[in-house]
């Protein structure tokens, strides 16, 4: 009985560590003493000049990036090349959590009237790249979140690897389809045969 | 006495006073850690011209990079205690770096094993982009060295990921405000070099190092460095200098027909192939086949059987076919050139080309093409590769033939195999052509095949005609059947119409010939193909318009069958003198009638009156007037077939003067693969056979 009092106390300790940790997580950073809650912030949006210019290249220089990156998944696949497809997916990986999540994070582009196709086009190409490396419920995670961000999916113009140039709508409903399509890869031990 | 001992003794602790600490005081190992602060911008040339740096880096500081190591670097492993973390750090830093230029420079593992060492201390302080970027290029070159692509790969990623991108976007920002070489700029400001180094990293340090496999994970690397990277700072990196003009090469390799699917290790394994191909084919140039161009050629053999392993799709195996049949091709021709036959084994051969072909064009019914490797190039591409494959198996066969047909002429006891191998490897071409020429699709059938297969079928006649000892009758009528396809495939050579009537000779049938080229003469001159090229002024245009004159006339089309090898000055004499002839035949008619005047002329004329006196008609005897009379009626025969002679000779002569003008044409066009007349054939073979 002594026992399993301990352990029912283990469990919701353990669960309050665990609520706490998230908090944290999703706690705001906390506020500098001397800049204060107003200058700690996120800067706001640019509007023009040096720093829109700015946001527009990082995000064309991350679409090109994962441009590229999509169609050597794309390649190594076509070649069977198991191995090389393997670590270039942990390569990309790291690429997106890196470099391209940081982008996505910020709300403000998606809603800024100059950067709102460029978002969309960069969001397109997470959701093609997770494709290709296999992922089909990050993807539908992905294609989710750009539903949630651009309600009207149908007014915005992209440029998709496979769809060509198509509206938003066109190109996330071609990824959906082909979601199950690409599965990771793998080598058969038995017989050295290439699935996928 | 006493003050010169004095002066001399001042004079010899003063040299030996300066002269002594003159060495202490010239090393000046700032200058080194300048040199190393900077080593990014240096660092990637090749190893000659990096040594010579650091030898002129080491008179400028006063010692050389190893004795400032051992003095400055390793004497004070045992201040490293002492040192605070900022300092520290760049002291491993400026370690690890000169390591890896004693490395570059003499191509001593050890040194880059001292370089990873120090590289690995700075570990703990990757926070600074400098030492981010040190550490993962001595780690990439370490992988390399150890012979690891997926490690190499992996440093590469990293170097891009923590090093190279972040910094990118500061550049971008100092640059449009000229702020980007500003001393507070830091290490934003080494970011061309950092380009510029990842590129020759990857480029031309990992095939130097043999680093050929398992490379297609760096394709995205390299076509980011190609995107406005490399080569976009002229100021900072001259052109000259830059490693742009090879990338934009790599990157069109990768882009164009001679990719593997965009595999950037066969890229470098094919492009490495032509650098040996180029080379070979210099050193054939300035010095025949001679030891060094076999060896040469022997390790480009090697380096396209590398690439051909490297191949997975069939549009990276026939890129490989297509280069190595080219040097097949060069080495057929060297040998008919230079009358030799060295041993050199070649990994294509022309059978395995003809092969690839096949499977090649089979991908092209219902959009399989894409699935070969083209997808990402689209159709021109895969119909670019398929001309290309042609061509090449086209060049080899003819130079192949050609070898053996000057060998049989040279050769006194192999001259009929030789002659026979020539034929059969120029049937082997044709019936290639056949396959592909006449099918439902023919667009895979280059514009210089069709010129291609008049060589052939030309040089299947010449093999048995000319060059074989004891031609069998079937011989002979293969040659009459190839000459008249010759003639329907390329018109515009005299020397195939005078071939077919010297092969009709032998066969003792002279009399068909004009039957046998009727055909082809009436085809050309009713081809509105060859009509609309006139009329619109093409290239060559004049000159196949006289020969098309020449085809209308039979006379013309008898010239060119027999009257090859004749000069035109004994044309031109021999119709001279069939019309002084004329004009002596003419004079003696004239003559031979006025005689005949003379003889009627004593005989009087009957009166017109009646009653007149009238003696009667006192006439010449009846022998002179026969004998006259006959003599009239073959002079008037000898000049009417005189007459006609000298206006079917005048008539015909500016024709076949005008055919003269036709030749070189064949010599043009089999020069120039991109002749505009290589169009018209193909346009013609279609027409005459529709």
């Amino acid at each position: 009985m002594q026992r399993a009092g301990t352990i029912v106390m283990l469990r919701v300790v353990l669960l309050g560590m665990l609520v706490f940790g998230l908090a944290a997580c999703a706690a705001k950073p906390p506020i500098d003493p001397i800049l204060g809650a107003k200058l700690s912030a996120e800067p706001p949006p640019p509007l023009g000049g040096a720093s829109l210019a700015k946001a527009r290249d990082e995000l064309r220089r991350a679409e090109r990036e994962l441009v590229h990156f999509q169609k050597t998944l794309v390649s190594l696949r076509q070649r069977s090349d198991v191995d090389g497809h393997n670590r270039f997916r942990r390569t990309v990986w790291e690429h997106l959590v890196q470099q391209v999540d940081p982008l996505l994070a910020r709300a403000w582009p998606s809603e800024h009237l100059e950067l709102a196709a460029l978002d969309a086009q960069l969001r397109l190409m997470k959701v093609e790249v997770l494709l290709q490396m296999g992922h089909p419920l990050l993807c539908q995670r992905a294609i989710n979140d750009i539903r949630r961000r651009f309600p009207d999916t149908n007014r915005i113009l992209v440029t998709a690897p496979t769809a060509g140039d198509a509206t938003l709508e066109e190109a996330l409903m071609a990824v959906q389809l082909r979601r199950y399509e690409y599965p990771i890869l793998r080598k058969s031990r038995r017989t050295g045969a290439v699935k996928g | 006495m006493r003050t010169w001992f004095t002066g001399s003794v001042f004079g010899v602790v003063a040299l030996v006073a300066t002269a002594l600490p003159l060495t202490a005081w010239a090393e000046r190992p700032e200058v080194w850690e300048g040199y190393l602060d900077y080593a990014y911008v240096y660092s990637s040339a090749d190893a000659e011209n990096l040594a010579a740096r650091l030898d002129e880096y080491g008179g400028d500081a006063g010692s050389s990079l190893d004795a400032y190591i051992a003095r400055h670097i390793e004497s004070d492993a045992a201040a490293r205690q002492d040192r605070d973390s900022a300092s520290q750090q760049v002291f491993d830093r400026r370690e690890a770096t000169a390591w890896l230029l004693i490395y570059l420079a003499r191509d001593d593992a050890g040194a880059l094993a001292k370089s990873v060492a120090a590289a690995e201390r700075l570990l703990g302080h990757l926070e600074k982009a400098e030492n981010r970027y040190w550490f993962h290029y001595v780690g990439a070159h370490a992988a390399l060295e150890a012979g690891k692509p997926a490690a190499f790969s992996k440093q590469l990623y990293a170097l891009w990921l923590h090093a190279v991108a972040p910094l990118e976007s500061h550049y971008a920002s100092l640059e449009a405000l000229a702020l980007d070489q500003a001393p507070a700029a830091g290490f934003v400001s080494a970011l061309p070099y950092l380009h510029e180094n990842l590129a020759r990293l990857i480029l031309l340090r990992s095939p130097a190092l043999g680093v050929d496999r398992d490379l297609d994970t760096l394709t995205p690397l390299v076509r980011l460095l190609h995107e406005g990277r490399v080569g976009a700072h002229p100021e900072v990196i001259p052109l000259a200098a830059s490693a742009k003009p090879y990338l934009d090469r790599i990157v069109q390799r990768l882009d164009g027909p001679e990719s593997d699917g965009g595999s950037l290790t066969f890229t470098l394994a094919l492009f490495e192939a032509s650098k040996h191909h180029n080379r070979a084919r210099g050193l054939l140039a300035g010095e025949g086949l001679s030891p060094a161009t076999l060896q040469a050629m022997r390790l480009a053999s090697g380096a396209y059987a590398t690439a051909y392993d490297r191949a997975y799709t069939l549009q990276g195996r026939a890129a490989v076919y297509t280069r190595g049949l080219r040097q097949l091709g060069e080495l057929y021709a060297a040998k008919q050139r230079l009358g030799v036959d060295p041993e050199i084994e070649v990994p294509v051969s022309i059978e395995g080309a003809i092969g690839i072909y096949a499977e090649l064009h089979a991908a092209g019914a219902n959009d399989r093409w894409r699935n070969v490797g083209y997808a990402e190039h689209g159709r021109p591409a895969y119909i670019e590769g398929l001309h290309g494959l042609w061509q090449e198996i086209q060049e080899a066969l003819l130079n192949a033939a050609d070898y053996h047909l000057a060998s049989s002429r040279e050769a006194k006891t192999s001259r009929d195999a030789h002659s026979r191998d020539a034929a059969r490897l120029y049937a082997q071409y044709l019936s290639f052509f056949l396959d592909y020429a006449n099918a439902q699709e023919p667009e895979g059938v280059p514009d210089s095949a069709y010129f291609a297969a008049y060589e052939a079928a030309k040089g299947v006649g010449d093999a048995y005609l000319f060059y074989a000892k004891n031609p069998t009758g079937e011989e002979i009528d293969l040659a009459v059947a190839r000459y008249r396809g010759a003639m329907s495939l390329f018109p515009f050579d005299r020397g195939v119409w005078s071939s077919l009537a010297t092969a009709l000779e032998r066969q003792g049938r002279e009399s068909a010939y004009l039957d046998l080229v009727k055909s082809t003469a009436l085809a050309v001159t009713r081809s509105r193909a060859l009509d609309r090229w006139i009329t619109a002024d093409r290239p060559g245009a004049l000159r196949i318009d006289r020969l098309r004159r020449a085809f209308s006339d039979s006379s013309a089309v008898l010239y060119l069958g027999f009257g090859e090898g004749i000069p035109l000055e004994e044309f031109e004499s021999d119709l001279a003198s069939a019309e002084d002839e004329r004009e002596s035949a003419r004079a003696e008619l004239a003559a031979l009638r006025a005689e005949r005047d003379v003889l009627w002329s004593g005989v009087p004329a009957v009166p017109s009156t009646v009653g007149a006196s009238f003696e009667g008609p006192v006439l010449p005897p009846v022998g002179a007037r026969r004998d006259l009379d006959e003599r009239i009626a073959k002079a008037d025969t000898r000049l009417a077939r005189l007459e006609r002679v000298t206006q079917a000779r005048a008539h015909v002569l500016p024709l076949y003067r005008d055919t003269l003008a036709s030749e070189g044409i064949a010599l043009e066009i089999r020069a120039r693969r991109d002749h505009p007349v290589h169009q018209l054939l193909r346009r013609i073979y279609y027409e005459i056979r529709s």
